[in-house]
């Protein structure tokens, strides 16, 4: 059949792919692993790619300095770009996919917002508690918020619409509590939490690797396991029923999973907006809107390109740094308005 | 239970209600088997809440739908996908999405997390293109079609699906008059070749009798008439149900029968 790929043993198993899928995979695992050495070897401390590859395999060099430099200082921060790219991209794919809406982002389930209330409030309030539970405060609060939009917007079922409707209204409103907190809170709380908010993988370690890569190594599988739910509900609630999938048990699930791994990042990186909208969109347009490609595409595309706003955030103004979500920002608002430009005649 | 003594789809005492405003009073109707069924009756007389109610996209607020003699509520989500599929009005594909993709998607009730792609979802979506006669446009998508080719691949869609019910609702309204034959052609055939039940929502009451072996006339949210075209598309009972004079005469060509509606100036002329 033209424009798939088809795997079949016996009568066992059976399977459809994009046939776009496999070489835009394969090209883009590549500029990933490219991006990765060209990163790690970059710094203060330059290391040269073939260097950085042994050291990362645990050849010795003959330079001592190359494996601390490389495995406890640089490859940790940008696996986690790695892995934080990845789950926002599938994150804003699921959400792309549930309400139908190629501008809807993690944010409009207010992940960004409780993860920023919950976090300034622990830092501005509760100076007690030791920093690092400030990711736990973070998953809780955007967790919360998401749980909230949810339970608002659901009356005898669960539109799309009002999901991204209420969505804005709970933005705006954990919002306006956070900049309440940043206005009487003490200026050097406020500004540790800033920074903190502003998307960075500066400074983490194994340990957010770990973290993150838990939650990805459940939330992934399940999430690709669910591409043909995604897939029937993208034709709409009304034929998905008629195709015999029980709606708003799959969307509930579905936005579970699109808040735990979006919740997961920033958990993990603080707040990196565009990511969850822009990757899903870039991916759209090379594999297609098929999920059982789009998914595992958008999460490679999404890492990929935190990768590159973390190098460009080290490198452009160096030796200062720019924070990734910055870059992300700068680059990602611009295409977001391409975006509405495009769709502004279709409703 | 015994299939034979069971209608194919009926309801019983079926109430439905939008916004707990009830729409459909208590109804209680049967779908001849492998006959096309045609509902109709003026805006808002529940035509289309029925049907979605038949396809149980609108949960009942009392009675039940029964298929062979089974409530719905009871049956599971993909038996009765496997039995009974639905074209619903103005569906939406996202964009970028090929013909053949979305007659994909009609394989769903038949796949499970194994099979995902089997040899008979293959053939299965190969004869609803040939049938729809969508497979020259395959694998454009959907967006660029015309608005008649969109309904073909949506209507192949259902028919990948190969059940033995399809409920249609208002397939034909925002067609132009050749693709509304187009699509009413395809639902005989479907109707002829696979001894399929078909019940449709239709606006026009001329196509309704034309094509329908059976009506159903709703106003208000009842069954005003039923029964088979000749019998009930009379000139009082469109005058009673749409509140329009008018004139039914037999089409010439089809034997049907035929309403000339009859405007107020039309009525005045006549008058003198």
């Amino acid at each position: 059949m033209p424009g798939w790929f088809i795997i079949r043993l016996s009568n066992l198993l059976s399977f459809r792919l994009d046939k776009r899928f496999i070489p835009v995979f394969s090209i883009v695992m590549l500029l990933t692993i490219i991006m990765m050495i060209i990163s790690v070897g970059y710094g203060e401390y330059p290391i040269a790619p073939l260097d950085v590859i042994r050291s990362i395999l645990g050849i010795d060099t003959g330079n001592s300095d190359h494996a601390l430099v490389v495995r406890l200082f640089r490859l940790p921060r940008i696996v986690l770009a790695l892995l934080v790219g990845a789950a926002l991209a599938v994150s804003g794919t699921i959400l792309q996919g549930i309400t139908r809406n190629a501008l809807a982002d993690p944010g409009i389930l207010g992940i960004n917002n409780g993860a920023a209330l919950a976090a300034v409030a622990l830092l501005v309030y509760f100076k007690d508690v030791p920093a690092q539970f400030l990711p736990f405060a973070a998953f809780t609060g955007a967790l919360i918020t998401a749980l909230l939009i949810y339970v608002f917007a659901w009356r005898d079922g669960s539109s799309p619409m009002r999901l991204i409707l209420i969505g804005i209204g709970f933005a705006a409103m954990t919002q306006a509590f956070t900049t309440l907190m940043v206005v009487f809170g003490d200026i050097n709380d406020v500004q540790q939490a800033f920074v903190w908010l502003a998307g960075s993988v500066y400074g983490r370690g194994w340990q957010q690797v770990n973290m993150l890569g838990g939650w990805l190594l459940v939330l992934l599988p399940i999430t690709f396991l669910s591409a043909r739910y995604l897939n029937t509900l993208a034709l709409g609630d009304d034929s998905a029923t008629g195709l015999g999938v029980p709606v708003e048990v799959q969307r509930g699930i579905l936005i579970l999973l699109s808040v735990a791994l979006a919740a997961s990042a920033v958990a993990a990186a603080g707040t990196l907006g565009f990511v969850g909208l822009v990757a899903p969109h870039i991916t759209r347009r090379l594999v297609g809107p098929n999920h059982e490609g789009l998914l595992p595409a958008a999460a490679l595309i999404g890492g990929f390109m935190v990768v590159l706003a973390d190098f460009i955030g080290r490198s452009v103004i160096a030796p200062s740094q720019l924070p990734a979500g910055i870059i992300t920002a700068i680059i990602g608002a611009p295409y977001f308005m391409f975006l509405l430009w495009r769709y502004r005649n279709t409703t | 239970m015994n299939k034979a003594t069971h209608p194919i789809l009926n309801t019983q005492k079926l109430v439905l209600s939008y916004d707990k405003i009830d729409i459909i009073h208590g109804l209680d109707i049967t779908i001849p088997k492998g006959k096309i069924t045609a509902l109709i009756g003026p805006n808002g007389c529940g035509k289309s809440t029925l049907l979605r109610g038949m396809a149980r996209l609108l949960k009942p607020r009392g009675g039940s739908v029964y298929l062979d003699g089974h409530a719905l509520q009871q049956l599971p989500n993909k038996d009765i996908a496997k039995r009974l599929g639905i074209l619903p009005q103005g569906p939406v594909a996202p964009e970028g999405l090929t013909v053949r993709e979305l007659v994909a998607q009609g394989r769903y009730p038949h796949q499970n997390f194994f099979q995902q792609w089997s040899k008979k979802d293959e053939q299965a979506i190969k004869e609803a293109m040939t049938m729809t006669n969508t497979l020259t446009f395959a694998d454009r998508p959907l967006e660029s079609l015309s608005g008649g080719q969109r309904q073909r691949a949506w209507i192949a869609m259902t028919l990948a699906q190969e059940t033995e019910i399809f409920l249609l609702d208002e397939p034909t309204t925002f067609l132009d008059l050749s693709h509304q034959i187009d699509v009413m052609d395809l639902l005989i055939d479907l109707n002829v070749s696979r001894g399929a039940t078909i019940v449709v929502v239709l606006h026009d009451l001329n196509q309704a009798a034309r094509y329908a072996d059976y009506l159903i006339v709703m106003k208000a949210g009842r069954v005003y008439a039923e029964g088979e075209p000749r019998n009930v598309m009379t000139s009082r009972t469109i005058k009673d149900v749409f509140e329009l004079e008018n004139q039914v005469i037999t089409d010439p060509v089809s034997g049907t029968p035929l309403c000339i509606p009859l405007g107020r100036h039309k009525l005045e002329a006549l008058a003198h």
